[in-house]
């Protein structure tokens, strides 16, 4: 039983600060790219799109 | 003075997509010659280029004689006849791919801002392609949004990508002049360029540039779409090929500054397999026990995969309701990856046991 907890928390830190390491590097890399060569690198979604899209549906 | 690209187009029964292809190639802003390497192909696609090089003197064609080694035997046969003096940059792009018609201007650009650049290779992106039933439109979008996840892994890995894709990448002649001239040293003499006895030999020649110190990047303003295979064991084949060429390739080149990465990965991979291979025969045994209780820890990890798998949807192209679909409600995303793992174990399988590497 011991076991099992100690792999599940072993596990458990590998994957999750694995996957977030991951997702945080993505993220930072994505925007250092997206400032140095502007319009190049064209995504789905970005913060200023949604801002716009906010802006477009509640406020005009 | 103006940049001279050619490209290299090896071909094998593309009759449905090679005058696409070459289309796309003569139609680029930056003009480039074209040349299409067709591999014992017995349908109709010599003719169907034979057909567009007597309106255009930009495209050749050189047929391979005795090719045993597919891909790579026909590329370096391009190598091997074409001089090479009169060009700055080789296109490679695959039969059944197509560019967009800036793909060249933008890599002249990464090359220009990077000196060290060796190769840039392109966004993966998918081609339309009509899907019977449910199942091939989910091996479909399956795909079209893992072809995203890896244009987001190559953001990541900046300078040093894991592999510039044989389906488009642009290579500098001096680099590859520097993998010929290494070739001849280690005496590797029927393996001009690609290393024919690799049957995954775009990463073989990406891990052979990066050893020779040069860069290898994504141009993420270069857009080429493939098709995929929409069959099962299609997929399976082509994944277990990428694999074991993975694996021997790591095997051949050893421990060293562009290969430590992907074994320590390795390496990783097998050390959470087995984690994950015991914790399941636990909760198994809770199961049939009647004693099992969902616990937080495991509700963290998945948690943390779902905004994971969430956020590849932002380098999709153009996503439609099934790209959403696969990966919102996660399921079939978990099944993916169930799969992949069980193609990754496959490959190691044959590795070990089966010596000879099939394509």
């Amino acid at each position: 039983m011991l076991l099992m907890q100690y792999l599940q928390m072993i596990a458990t830190v590998i994957v999750s600060g694995g996957i977030t390491a991951k997702l945080s590097k993505d993220i930072y890399k994505t925007r250092e790219k997206q400032k140095t060569r502007k319009g190049l690198l064209k995504l789905n979604w970005t913060i200023p799109n949604i801002a716009n899209v906010i802006e477009n549906k509640f406020f005009r | 003075m103006t940049t001279n690209v050619i490209a290299f187009v090896p071909a094998h029964n593309e009759e449905k997509v090679i005058r696409s292809t070459i289309e796309s190639l003569l139609s680029q802003t930056h003009k480039v010659d074209v040349v299409v390497i067709n591999d014992n192909s017995t349908d109709d696609t010599v003719k169907i280029v034979r057909n567009i090089a007597t309106t255009n003197n930009h495209i050749s064609l050189i047929e391979t004689v005795g090719n045993k080694f597919k891909k790579s035997g026909a590329l370096n046969t391009a190598y091997q006849t074409i001089d090479l003096k009169s060009y700055d940059y080789v296109l490679s792009v695959d039969g059944d791919t197509v560019i967009a018609s800036d793909l060249v201007e933008q890599a002249l650009i990464e090359f220009q801002l990077d000196p060290l650049l060796g190769a840039v290779c392109s966004r993966a992106g998918v081609v339309k392609q009509v899907t019977r039933g449910f199942f091939e439109k989910l091996i479909y979008h399956w795909q079209y949004v893992e072809y995203a996840e890896f244009d987001r892994s190559r953001i990541g890995q900046g300078t040093s990508i894991k592999v510039a894709h044989g389906m488009c990448t642009v290579y500098k002649i001096e680099a590859i002049k520097a993998v010929m001239a290494r070739r001849r040293i280690a005496g590797k003499s029927d393996c001009t360029v690609y290393d024919v006895h690799n049957i995954t030999e775009d990463y073989e020649l990406t891990v052979t540039l990066k050893e020779l110190g040069y860069h290898i990047a994504a141009g993420f303003g270069m857009y080429a779409w493939t098709d995929v295979p929409l069959k099962l064991a299609d997929l399976w084949k082509q994944r277990v090929r990428w694999l074991r060429g993975g694996i021997d390739t790591l095997w051949e080149h050893g421990w060293n500054r562009s290969t430590r990465k992907d074994i320590l990965n390795t390496v990783l991979f097998w050390i959470m397999l087995s984690i994950q291979g015991i914790l399941l025969d636990y909760t198994l045994e809770d199961i049939i026990r009647g004693v099992y209780h969902l616990n937080t820890m495991f509700i963290l990890v998945m948690c943390v995969m779902y905004v994971d798998c969430i956020y590849t949807l932002r380098y999709v192209q153009n996503p439609k309701k099934w790209d959403y679909i696969v990966r919102l409600t996660f399921i079939p995303q978990l099944l993916y990856a169930w799969f992949t793992i069980a193609q990754l174990v496959y490959a190691y399988y044959l590795f070990l046991f089966n010596p000879n590497q099939e394509w």
